[in-house]
């Protein structure tokens, strides 16, 4: 589970650390407007949307890759994770070749949340008491 | 104190239980944007994106109402807010007075139920995971 848990972290690190950085620093082909998909992914690039989540992409894996900061990464990672997952399910008919490395990522996050329960377990209190 | 933390749970509760079951039923209209923001909602309307957002927000609000598994409500709205953040900052500034006070109220409860989210910042995670 050890050897396993950090190979998962390394790929998930590498992964998200490459395609942020792509997202924030190199220009994307992107299909043409007219279509749904290519109205979403343009808007998406142009408002910024993208650059923020590319942005939180490397931060994610740069603290997935660290070992001292994983829970909190995969924090990050989790949500952004749900929406690529989604995304591609959604829009699943307009390209159905992409589902590959969505589905591969979202393994790696269940390994890396299952691995790391022990930090997550606050979390799932049924009672939590408040305290300020 | 205790009135307070109880009064902020239930307003936050609220008003993602309003605007959760007003996404799958559509009891009351939103008003639109206008341009790409209105193009941008489209799409997520149509691919059903909005659904899913709607059931997250519900789940979440049910969980703060009735005040089991608070931390995990917390965590499901937690990545909601930052969308709609992110949805008024980059695509569509109007009304987002809302969207800033679900904020205060997520930020405060996130404070106060801090106990149960320390353990994601552990220095140290590796310590806390249980071995197989």
């Amino acid at each position: 589970m050890k050897v396993l848990a950090i190979v998962c972290r390394i790929l998930l690190g590498l992964v998200f650390v490459f395609f942020g950085g792509m997202g924030l620093f190199m220009h994307p082909n992107l299909p043409p407007r007219g279509t749904a998909l290519g109205d979403f992914v343009n808007i998406f690039n142009q408002v910024g949307w993208s650059q923020a989540v590319a942005a939180f992409q490397v931060i994610g894996g740069l603290l997935v890759l660290f070992g001292g900061t994983v829970p909190f990464g995969l924090c990050i990672l989790c949500p952004i994770t749900v929406n690529i997952l989604l995304f591609h399910i959604l829009f699943h008919a307009l390209a159905p070749s992409m589902i590959v490395a969505p589905i591969v990522v979202t393994i790696l996050e269940i390994v890396l949340l299952y691995a790391y329960r022990g930090s997550f377990a606050g979390v799932w209190t049924t009672k939590a008491t408040p305290t300020l | 104190m205790r009135y307070v933390i109880l009064g902020t749970r239930i307003l936050e509760g609220l008003v993602f239980l309003i605007f959760g079951l007003n996404g799958l039923l559509h009891f009351f209209s939103m008003p639109l944007p206008t341009g790409d923001a209105l193009t941008w909602f489209g799409i997520m309307a149509t691919h059903h994106w909005m659904n899913f957002v709607a059931v997250v927000q519900l789940v979440g609000a049910l969980l703060l109402l009735v005040g089991r598994f608070v931390p995990l409500g917390l965590t499901l709205l937690a990545p909601v807010i930052v969308n709609i953040l992110l949805y008024h900052a980059l695509l569509w500034p109007h009304g987002y007075a809302l969207a800033i006070l679900v904020l205060i109220l997520e930020l405060f409860l996130l404070a106060v139920y801090w106990r149960s989210f320390a353990p994601v910042l552990h220095p140290n995670p590796e310590a806390k995971t249980p071995q197989l």
